[in-house]
């Protein structure tokens, strides 16, 4: 280092040596505390994390839930769902039982007090034995149920279709599946649908007055290889005074 | 390197504090910004400690003239860039010192380059990379600085 570079250092050493120091408690900054803002937006990230986990987590079981269920769009204009059946066997031993053979299909329509269709499980519960049972999962159909109530839902009415239903006697009714006051009270294909909805009950012929007020279940015979179709579980009314509801199969 | 760990870092960046607070403070003219700068050079440190601690004054430097002159450019853009106080003990003592008459004929990155250079002691390449500049620069900048403080005694003379 030359003379003149070094009477440079020398002079700069002693001279910035004098600045005053801060206090040694301002040398370091301490960590910085979180503002609210920032402790608010923490606690609103980890409650999004959490609500995405439990979203995931009630998908999943939905689609577990939903077994086979082959997906439909809830428009209203999509008129059959067809899923495969989730049958419970168990030893049938009155007669007509599910017997052996060739599978058959029990399919209808399906309708709903207001201008949507809540998800519903469609059962075949045999006759004989309550323990033997076909289903299919159905999507709702129809518009917001919180819209304002306009008119039916266009299009064919929204159907289900139960297939590889094993010959023998059965009775057909639905239960929502979603979360609702009162989804205890299912959907049945009854002796109503039989004789007052299905000759009557659209605009051109309104059910009579006269109409039976029968919600009794009616059986339905499935033979080997056919589908039993017109099985409308239609009828909403089996909770009336003097009817019964078959209970929510387990 | 041995392991860094906080307590290391802090050791480290309070030995080097003394003379890198008062090389930015030279370099900027500025006590405060210069103290906001070495904290966000403490919190870098935390977050990204230097790779070798032999020369931890030579990235703190770095690091805290380059977090000074992002502040001062904020500072500039919200219009609140404030006046170094006429009462400021810093400047009032660079007034008063050879070496502050000397720095003040310079330009803020020759300063900086002054500074690094004949208080630090940093290599031409530290300066170089702390001042954002080539090495070649930073020989050049020093001989021009060299010069105008040259000139700038004889005419205080």
């Amino acid at each position: 280092m030359r003379d003149q570079d070094r009477d440079l250092v020398h002079l700069f050493v002693r001279d910035l040596d004098e600045i005053e120091l801060p206090p040694r408690d301002r040398w370091r900054v301490a960590a910085r505390k979180e503002s609210l803002v920032m402790k608010a937006s923490r606690y609103v990230l980890y409650a999004t994390a959490i609500a995405a986990v439990l979203v995931v987590a009630l998908i999943a079981s939905f689609a577990l839930r939903a077994g086979n269920q082959v997906a439909a769009s809830p428009s209203p204009t999509i008129a059959a769902v067809t899923t495969s059946p989730t049958p419970t066997p168990t030893a049938a031993t009155a007669s007509p039982t599910p017997t052996a053979g060739p599978a058959g299909a029990i399919t209808g329509a399906l309708s709903y007090p207001s201008e949507f269709i809540p998800p519903l499980t469609v059962f075949a519960v045999s006759v004989a034995d309550q323990h033997v049972l076909f289903s299919v999962d159905t999507p709702r159909f129809g518009a917001d149920p919180s819209a304002q109530p306009t008119a039916a839902p266009p299009g064919p009415r929204p159907s289900y279709t139960i297939t590889g239903v094993t010959p023998g006697a059965y009775y057909v009714f639905a239960f929502r599946r979603d979360t609702f006051i009162g989804n205890d009270i299912p959907a049945v294909y009854s002796r109503f649908v039989v004789d007052c909805m299905q000759p009557y009950g659209d605009a051109q012929k309104p059910i009579p007055s006269s109409c039976p007020n029968d919600h009794t279940l009616v059986q339905v015979i499935v033979r080997p290889g056919e589908t039993v179709s017109r099985i409308d579980v239609t009828d909403w009314n089996c909770s009336l005074p003097g009817s019964t509801c078959p209970p929510r199969p387990r | 390197m041995p392991e860094f760990t906080v307590k290391r870092w802090e050791q480290l960046y309070d030995r080097a504090f003394p003379q890198v607070y008062r090389a930015v403070v030279a370099a900027t003219l500025d006590r405060e910004r210069a103290l906001d700068g070495l904290h966000d050079a403490f919190e870098e440190g935390l977050r990204h400690p230097p790779s070798d601690d032999r020369n931890v004054e030579g990235w703190l430097y770095r690091v805290a003239l380059r977090k000074t002159r992002r502040g001062l450019l904020r500072a500039l853009r919200e219009g609140s860039l404030r006046e170094v106080p006429a009462d400021d003990p810093s400047a009032a003592v660079l007034q008063r010192l050879e070496v502050g008459r000397l720095l003040a004929l310079l330009t803020k990155r020759q300063r900086a380059i002054v500074v690094a250079h004949y208080y630090l002691g940093l290599s031409q390449q530290e300066i170089a990379e702390a001042v954002g500049v080539r090495r070649g620069t930073v020989s050049a900048t020093v001989s021009q600085s060299l010069a105008r403080m040259r000139k700038g005694e004889a005419e205080h003379a």
